[in-house]
């Protein structure tokens, strides 16, 4: 069951992309809560509840740059992808690499959806609001565990 | 005759016997010219200058033999069976025909000259031996066993020496030089020594029961031994001359016309000896008869007087009688004696008409004045005989018989007389004939040997002469020739290897070995010039050395050295830019005088320099063993070398530099790559926060602040926007080259229709007519040749000023290539920037009048050119642009 707010995690470096992600979403038309982390050690934290993060909810939906200090956004994707208990979590890898090795690379790591961030502000709108539009309404997601229903 | 059992001892006539050396040597040397000749031609021509060489040689062996025969003379007659005579003939031609064609083989090992000289000698004794066989006379002929062994090996040995002189001497192209003449001598002088070894192993047994057939035998006459004499000597003068006629017909051909007239005289000479010898001949056989014939009248007359001798002192009738009857018998026998002299005598042969009719010498008077007496006292003789007769029919007394017969003795004793004055008269005469014919002979000889040496010195000393020189200028040229080709063919070489040449050292090692290999010296070695503009010279371990390990001392001397202007041979070539040649280096005081030059074991040297522009880059050095005298010739030829490893230098050097620099353009294209690829994404980053938070401002917060906030950050989105543009269109050009896919086959069409959809929102909005020709299928890459036509049509619909622009896109079909051309009806271009536009970065307008980055044009010229083609444009300012681009046609590919 839905608790009416969308969990979203935004693991994205630079505040400027997080802030104008954020106000996207913020636009939005779904109640929306984004967690955003700046790597992809916290984000795995976050993911697996660690430390700071224990008391985290699992998102409904992450949102992952590609380059990441720490562990970079490949790395993350890929952890995600073999954690049995994470993998079910759509993953849409938002970046600004169009290299075609990138966006090769991604899919075959399971990536839900590779989307490269758009310079202008009005289509970078477009594709938040699609993004929401269509992983947030349109898609029926598994329900998590019984515990977070709880 | 004698028919004791002592051997007959004969003597040699010293004339002939010189003459059959003569002959001898000169079919020895018939036979060198003709082995020389066979060997230099072929075919038939060989073949008739073999069978030529072996008639003339087997003619002269077997002249020598008979002409040596005839020198001996035996005190008895001697005749020739001539059937066996042309057997040994036939013998010695086929001896000489094998030893020809032993030396004019192209090869003659000993076993070969042994069997070859075994034929030859056995097939000379043959001939002598059976020319021996022919011999026909009163005698038994026996053979001492050793000396015949020891002329047949003397044959074999001398055919040997002869084979091999000839074998060696053939090869020698003067085919007239002195040591031919020796060996022709040594030849024909040994030749002789078989013969007359053959004949002093026979003796001679007087037998007058010793049975031969004689059916055939002919006696050798003084006319025939001239004849020998001469067919021989004309044959071997003749075939010698023959040969050169043909070896060189316009060298000789007066030559030739004084030579056979020489042979002409020869033969007059010949011909008119044998005339006067064979006259004495005849008058000497007369001679002879009448002697003959005068002598039995003595004989008959000696015995009749005898008796009538006795008579005379005490005359018996009965006796007397038969006496007389004797008498009026031998009368018989005188009278026809006395014709047959008559007959014989010269003069007497018309007696009466004659003697007086001929004019006649004192001599012949002297001798008719004998013969006359002679025949006054026969005619009184007949008298007193014919008295007898009478007496002797009347037989009443006997006493008037006796005073006649002494009168007939009387007679007949005068008879006598006056003809025994007339035999020793023609025997004196006959004596005097024999001395005559002999000088006749000596003289005639000595005329035909005269006329052939005054031959040799007028006719073939100056055909020698001028045949030699021919053959000698001939040599010059040849060897020259040979030369000039050689050199050439080095040349050629040496240019195609340097053609070829990947490296100078490649080229420089093939110039060493093949400089080498033509000169024949030993040591080749490259100097280089060291960097920098010194002229200092640097050993290479470019080498070519033939024997290492007797040339490693000079090696060695030569890795240490490092030479200044000047210094040795490679320093003098580097001063004066120009071949170079040391006879001797030991003699040559400029040669390194560090190094103990006689240590070295080299004497000539040579070298050349390798020029570039001018400027010597190397030097190449060689070295022999011996002392070599200047060869300008070849120096030249090296000049040349030179020249073409200096191309090859220059070429190396151009390569690199090219290398290089398309190196450092690749390294630096690359780079400036990277950095526009990395610049771009690095500076998207901060200009997508600067232009997002600015729109995002302006989303927010317009109308909120004053007119002038809304004016900056008009401006400030607006610089946001167009560097992002500029970025992005950057990135695409950096991006073009960044692609490694090879071509493929593109539809132009379905391209164009791509470009289209990407352009439709302006082509929509600009109310825009677009018009597309068949385009063809081209080789390349449909990423950018979308790119292209877009920018393109792009231009077309953005420079337009028009309520309604036209765009008509078409392609032209070349021998080579497709013209492809993007036609509208713009504002157009002014002529003077048909070419900038293509620059980076180049505007002609400002960006309130049109927008854009000033890329557009660069990139399509960039993808032109990695289509193998080319962009220009026509315009009329005002009234339209039209660009046109090339790409290649391939053939197999659809229009």
């Amino acid at each position: 069951m839905m608790t009416g707010a969308i969990e979203i995690l935004l693991v994205e470096d630079n505040p400027g992309d997080a802030r104008l992600t954020l106000e996207a979403f913020k636009e939005g038309k779904v109640i929306n809560n984004v967690h955003v982390v700046r790597d992809g050690v916290e984000a795995l934290a976050y993911l697996r509840r660690q430390g700071q993060y224990s008391n985290a909810r699992q998102p409904d939906l992450v949102l992952l740059d590609l380059n990441l200090p720490r562990k970079d956004g490949r790395e993350v994707l890929a952890e995600i992808k073999a954690d049995e208990h994470l993998r079910q979590i759509p993953v849409v890898v938002l970046t600004t690499s169009t290299a075609e090795e990138d966006i090769a690379k991604a899919y075959s790591s399971h990536a839900n959806c590779y989307i490269s961030k758009p310079v202008d502000l009005e289509q970078f709108l477009r594709v938040a609001h699609s993004i929401e539009s269509f992983w947030l309404n349109f898609v029926k997601l598994p329900s998590h565990g019984a515990d977070d229903v709880r | 005759m004698s028919s004791s059992a002592a051997a007959l001892s004969g003597s040699y006539d010293v004339l002939l016997v010189g003459l059959s050396v003569v002959i001898a040597i000169l079919a020895a040397y018939a036979a060198l010219d003709f082995a020389v000749r066979i060997n230099a031609a072929s075919g038939s021509m060989r073949m008739v200058r073999l069978a030529g060489g072996a008639i003339c040689m087997g003619v002269g062996i077997w002249s020598m033999h008979y002409v040596g025969m005839l020198a001996f003379q035996l005190p008895i007659p001697v005749r020739y069976d001539w059937p066996t005579v042309v057997l040994s003939l036939l013998a010695a031609v086929f001896a000489s025909a094998v030893a020809l064609f032993v030396v004019s083989r192209r090869q003659m090992g000993l076993i070969r000259a042994t069997l070859g000289s075994i034929v030859m000698g056995g097939g000379i004794a043959t001939m002598h031996y059976v020319g021996m066989e022919a011999m026909r006379l009163a005698a038994i002929c026996t053979y001492s066993t050793p000396l015949v062994t020891l002329s047949v090996i003397l044959a074999i040995v001398i055919s040997f020496v002869a084979l091999w002189i000839t074998f060696h001497l053939r090869t020698d192209p003067k085919a007239w030089s002195r040591k031919k003449l020796v060996a022709s001598v040594v030849m024909g002088a040994a030749i002789p020594v078989m013969h007359y070894t053959g004949m002093a192993a026979a003796s001679f047994i007087p037998s007058t029961t010793h049975v031969h057939d004689v059916s055939h035998a002919v006696s050798v006459s003084a006319l025939g031994t001239v004849a020998i004499i001469v067919i021989t000597l004309l044959l071997l003068g003749l075939a010698p001359m023959a040969n050169l006629k043909i070896d060189s017909l316009s060298h000789t051909r007066q030559l030739t016309v004084r030579h056979f007239l020489f042979l002409a005289v020869l033969g007059l000479v010949a011909i008119l000896g044998i005339v006067l010898i064979e006259q004495e001949g005849r008058q000497l056989a007369q001679d002879a008869r009448v002697v003959n014939e005068a002598n039995r009248q003595i004989m008959l007359s000696r015995e009749l007087s005898k008796d009538l001798l006795l008579l005379a002192r005490s005359p018996h009738s009965a006796e007397a009688q038969h006496l007389a009857k004797r008498a009026s018998d031998t009368a018989a026998l005188w009278r026809r004696s006395h014709q047959s002299l008559q007959q014989n005598h010269p003069l007497a042969a018309a007696p009466g008409v004659g003697r007086g009719a001929i004019p006649t010498r004192d001599d012949d008077d002297d001798a008719a004045q004998m013969f006359s007496a002679a025949d006054m006292t026969y005619i009184e003789m007949s008298r007193t005989v014919n008295r007898v007769t009478e007496q002797l029919s009347a037989t009443e007394s006997q006493i008037d018989i006796a005073p006649l017969l002494t009168e007939l003795l009387s007679d007949e004793q005068a008879y006598m007389r006056s003809l025994s004055g007339l035999a020793s008269r023609y025997e004196r005469d006959s004596e005097a004939r024999q001395t005559r014919r002999d000088h006749l002979y000596v003289a005639m000889i000595l005329s035909l040997l005269g006329l052939l040496l005054l031959q040799g010195l007028l006719v073939l000393r100056p055909a020698l002469a001028k045949i030699q020189q021919g053959i000698g200028e001939l040599e010059l040229t040849t060897q020259a020739l040979h030369r000039q080709v050689s050199f050439v063919e080095l040349l050629q070489s040496v240019a195609v290897a340097a053609n070829e040449a990947t490296s100078t050292d490649t080229a420089m090692q093939f110039a060493l070995d093949r400089i080498c290999a033509h000169t024949g010296w030993p040591v080749g070695h490259v100097y280089f010039c060291a960097p920098g503009g010194s002229t200092d010279l640097i050993s290479s371990s470019l080498w070519h050395v033939d024997d290492p390990e007797r040339f490693a001392a000079l090696c060695n001397a030569t890795q240490r050295t490092r030479l200044h202007a000047g210094m040795g041979l490679p320093g003098r070539v580097v001063k004066t830019g120009k071949p170079a040649w040391i006879r001797d280096v030991r003699e040559d005081s400029s040669f390194s005088a560090d190094v103990e030059v006689a240590t070295l074991d080299v004497r000539g040297a040579f070298g050349f320099p390798v020029m570039v522009q001018g400027k010597v880059v190397a030097v190449l050095e060689f070295f022999s063993h011996r002392v070599e005298e200047p060869d300008d010739e070849l120096l030249n030829v090296m000049a040349n070398v030179g020249a073409q490893l200096g191309q090859v230098v220059e070429r190396t050097r151009a390569q690199e530099e090219i290398a290089r620099n398309a190196e450092d353009l690749a390294r630096s294209n690359a780079e400036l790559e990277q950095f526009a690829y990395v610049a771009s994404h690095d500076l998207q980053e901060p200009l997508r926060m600067v232009a997002s938070f600015t729109q995002l401002l302006a989303r927010r917060y317009r109308g909120q602040l004053d007119a002038e906030a809304d004016e900056y950050i008009g401006y400030a989105v607006d610089g946001a926007q167009r560097m992002q543009t500029l970025i992005l269109d950057l990135l695409s050009y950096a991006r073009l080259s960044t692609k490694g896919q090879s071509p493929q086959p593109i539809n132009t069409a379905t391209v164009c229709d791509a470009a289209l959809a990407q352009l439709r929102q302006s082509i929509k909005e600009r109310n825009a007519v677009i018009t597309v020709e068949p385009l063809p299928t081209v080789l390349g890459y449909g990423t950018q040749l979308t790119q292209l036509f877009q920018n393109l049509i792009g231009n077309a619909l953005k420079y337009c000023n028009r309520q309604q622009p036209e765009v008509h896109v078409s392609a032209a079909a070349t021998p080579d290539h497709w013209i492809f051309s993007v036609r509208d009806n713009g504002i157009g271009i002014e002529p003077q920037y048909f070419e900038r536009i293509f620059q980076m970065f180049k505007r002609l307008h400002t960006r309130e009048q049109y927008s854009g980055t000033g890329i557009g044009l660069a990139l399509c010229k960039k993808i032109v050119s990695r289509h193998r083609g080319q962009i220009w444009v026509e315009s009329q300012p005002g009234k339209g642009s039209n660009f046109h681009f090339t790409i290649p046609r391939t053939e197999g590919l659809a229009t």
